[in-house]
């Protein structure tokens, strides 16, 4: 790394990192309930809303992942990115004000909460809890470990600085994400996103102005340069092809809609007729950070092909690598800046539903209560959630990190696309077709991913384990007779 | 209150449906090209697919795409139907969140042809692509990227647009948040129910 880079950075990371905990601080004042912990008091403004739904949406693997999958495969990963408005749109359309409405006439502070409501069933509630406690425990880990390898990357590369091991990066990392979440509960966390957001944006438009600029020819003498190695890499369909590239295109765009950690945040908006202003501020958001995405992966590829930069160890080191020898010091600190804000905006939101299933929802579905003082257990739960994914993710196997972290997206989707987003908006679906479709996706999500079984033309295991749950729980719910519902719940799905 | 209309569930069951033939096809047609290697757990032959990307031959941490005719050309039909298929699946599951179809099914509608005439476009093009990989580029880009990244990716914001202008009359109308307001009220004064 240029010598003036570390210090810069260093000194980002740490304005960032002490922004966060005087956030927690702050909310620490303001969340004296369950209610304020899992759901802010449900009085979210449009532009905190807005930034929090499309920052935790953009994780570690959007800032990461995305550039490597980029530079590995061409376009093949666009149709992860560039689909997102769509994403956003089946959001709300599906969810934006019907889990608003059920969460305010049940007083919910949970998503199994409203689905019990919904089916009137607690092994729903249940199936639905453990679905996300899954999820949760494989993105959480791979978040605290990606955090944890960046900060050592920062700190390492600072001359006075002894060399410091990943296992300090890793408890400093939890330390700042645990503070800040078990003080202040959700509300610091979309508070932290709001930040978080703004960073990611400047960071993102910024990215992609410099990569344009690195390679001569700008975009042109990118793509000219891709091409000419690899005519089928500057396609929409990438290295991956059309099938492959394409079943990633509904787990996305559909997909979004079962994300916990993205619909959670809709039941805790001020009011209802919100949701028409917030979804632009989303998708616009998300759209803008796609260009990072898409710019340093194509940059880089481009450049490694001319011999501008040396072949990549791994695809992962196409951002950072981008930022240590392609930008000014102080883009990269913005930019390291917006790394951690990616990450840690994601690990908020699942460190809260880890907890909420813990204390709330899992209790209240085996013992028909939650745990009594559950603002207590919540702020002791985040700080078990935290401590045990870090601890997992250090002594588990790499490939087994790896594999909970692809399972992540691919469960919430094909789990709680149907339960969730259909199941709130067909009065016709049944707890038994909800309950098969969950089973259903965990079994179809870890048995591909667990025995290894290949699809044909790289179609990715999500795609099948959605397509699955989503036929049964139509098929079951259309062959079955017509559920009843609570009157309540059934006036509310009939506005 | 208008009732959704019940086709629309049965409508997407059958597209789900087209979707599971689609997904069993591939399993039919042999993904091309592949090679016959020596079976690395002993004895008798491994068949490795290639189709969906190779190891780059000088840069190991890149995927290579291979031949673009040889693999896509005998699936390209299938890989619009499958492109298509999600597509109308997608905007079948809008539509299931607008309570007042009938407002709105028309514009709806647009966006979801408007999407799909842009993704056959895409196909359209890169069928040209594969027989003339020299041809120009359209604003820095091959023509079916440039219709991806300049057409496709804008033109979801129609159906942004859509539910922004739409709002107040499709999705939540001041009379719904009135009964909705009456029902909280009911619910709170009464017994209110358990979540």
């Amino acid at each position: 790394m240029d010598d003036s880079h570390a210090p810069v950075i260093l000194v980002f990371v740490v304005a960032y990192l002490a922004m966060c905990v005087g956030v927690g601080v702050w909310a620490l004042r303001r969340t004296t309930s369950a209610r304020d912990f899992f759901m802010a008091g449900r009085d979210l403004g449009i532009l905190v809303t807005g930034l929090a739904v499309f920052s935790s949406t953009m994780s570690g693997f959007g800032f990461v992942g995305g550039p490597g999958l980029v530079y590995r495969m061409g376009l093949s990963s666009a149709w992860m990115t560039v689909i997102s408005p769509l994403g956003f749109c089946c959001v709300f359309y599906l969810l934006g004000t019907r889990l608003r409405m059920v969460a305010e006439l049940r007083d919910t502070i949970s998503l199994p909460d409203a689905v019990a409501a919904r089916y009137r069933s607690e092994r729903t509630r249940l199936l639905t809890a453990v679905a996300i406690l899954l999820g949760v425990v494989g993105y959480l880990g791979t978040q605290i470990l990606a955090m944890a390898t960046v900060l050592r990357d920062v700190l390492n590369n600072v001359s006075f600085i002894p060399e410091v091991s990943l296992v300090t990066c890793m408890a400093i990392a939890c330390a700042v994400l645990v503070f800040y979440c078990v003080t202040g509960g959700i509300l610091a966390s979309v508070y932290t996103d709001l930040v978080q957001g703004a960073v990611m944006i400047v960071a993102a438009v910024c990215v992609f102005f410099a990569a344009l600029s690195v390679v001569d020819g700008g975009l042109t003498g990118i793509v000219t340069t891709i091409m000419e190695d690899d005519p089928e890499a500057i396609t929409p369909w990438g290295t991956l092809g059309m099938m492959g590239s394409l079943s990633w295109f509904v787990v996305f765009v559909l997909g979004a809609s079962g994300q916990p950690h993205v619909i959670t945040k809709l039941m805790m908006t001020r009011r209802v007729e919100d949701a028409r202003r917030i979804l632009p501020v989303s998708a616009g958001g998300y759209m803008l950070c796609s260009l990072l995405w898409l710019s340093i992966g194509l940059a880089m590829r481009a450049l490694v092909i001319q011999g501008g930069h040396p072949e990549l160890a791994i695809p992962d080191d196409a951002a950072p690598q981008f930022l240590q020898f392609h930008a000014g010091p102080m883009l990269a600190g913005v930019v390291f800046a917006g790394l951690f804000a990616a990450i840690m905006s994601t690990a908020d939101s699942f460190l809260n539903l880890g907890a909420a299933a813990l204390v709330h929802d899992i209790p209240k579905a085996l013992y028909g209560r939650s745990l009594s003082n559950e603002l207590f257990w919540a702020r002791v739960a985040t700080v078990l959630l935290a401590v045990g994914s870090a601890v997992f993710v250090l002594y588990s196997r790499q490939d087994l990190v790896a594999l909970l972290g692809a399972f992540g997206w691919g469960t919430f989707a094909a789990a709680l696309v149907p339960t969730v987003a259909i199941g709130f908006n067909w009065k016709r679906a049944t707890a038994s077709a909800a309950n098969v479709a969950i089973v259903t996706s965990l079994a179809v999500n870890f048995g591909i991913e667990l025995f290894g079984l290949a699809i044909p033309y790289g179609i990715t295991g999500g795609f099948v384990a959605l397509l699955l749950s989503m036929t049964l729980f139509f098929g079951i719910s259309l062959a079955s007779p017509p559920p009843v519902l609570d009157p309540d719940i059934e006036e509310v799905m009939d506005l | 209150m208008m009732e959704r209309p019940s086709r629309l569930p049965l409508i997407l069951f059958g597209l789900l449906l087209a979707l599971c033939v689609v997904l069993a096809l591939a399993f039919v047609i042999e993904e091309v090209p592949f090679e016959d290697v020596p079976s690395s757990a002993g004895g008798g032959v491994e068949r490795v697919y290639t189709g969906h990307g190779t190891t780059h031959s000088r840069f190991p941490s890149m995927n290579h795409g291979g031949a673009g005719p040889e693999r896509h050309r005998p699936i390209l039909w299938l890989a619009w139907s499958f492109g298509l298929l999600q597509l109308a699946l997608i905007v079948g599951c809008l539509a299931l969140g607008v309570k007042h179809l009938e407002r709105v099914w028309a514009p709806l509608a647009v966006c979801g042809v408007v999407l799909g005439l842009i993704f056959t476009m895409m196909v359209v093009t890169y069928q040209g692509y594969l027989d003339d990989v020299g041809s120009p580029l359209f604003f820095a880009l091959p023509v079916p990227t440039a219709w991806f990244l300049y057409g496709f990716w804008p033109a979801q914001f129609l159906v942004v647009t859509l539910y922004v202008l739409v709002f107040g009359r499709s999705i939540v109308t001041r009379e719904d948040m009135e009964r909705f307001r009456g029902i909280v009220a009911a619910n709170r004064g009464g017994q209110a129910g358990d979540p």
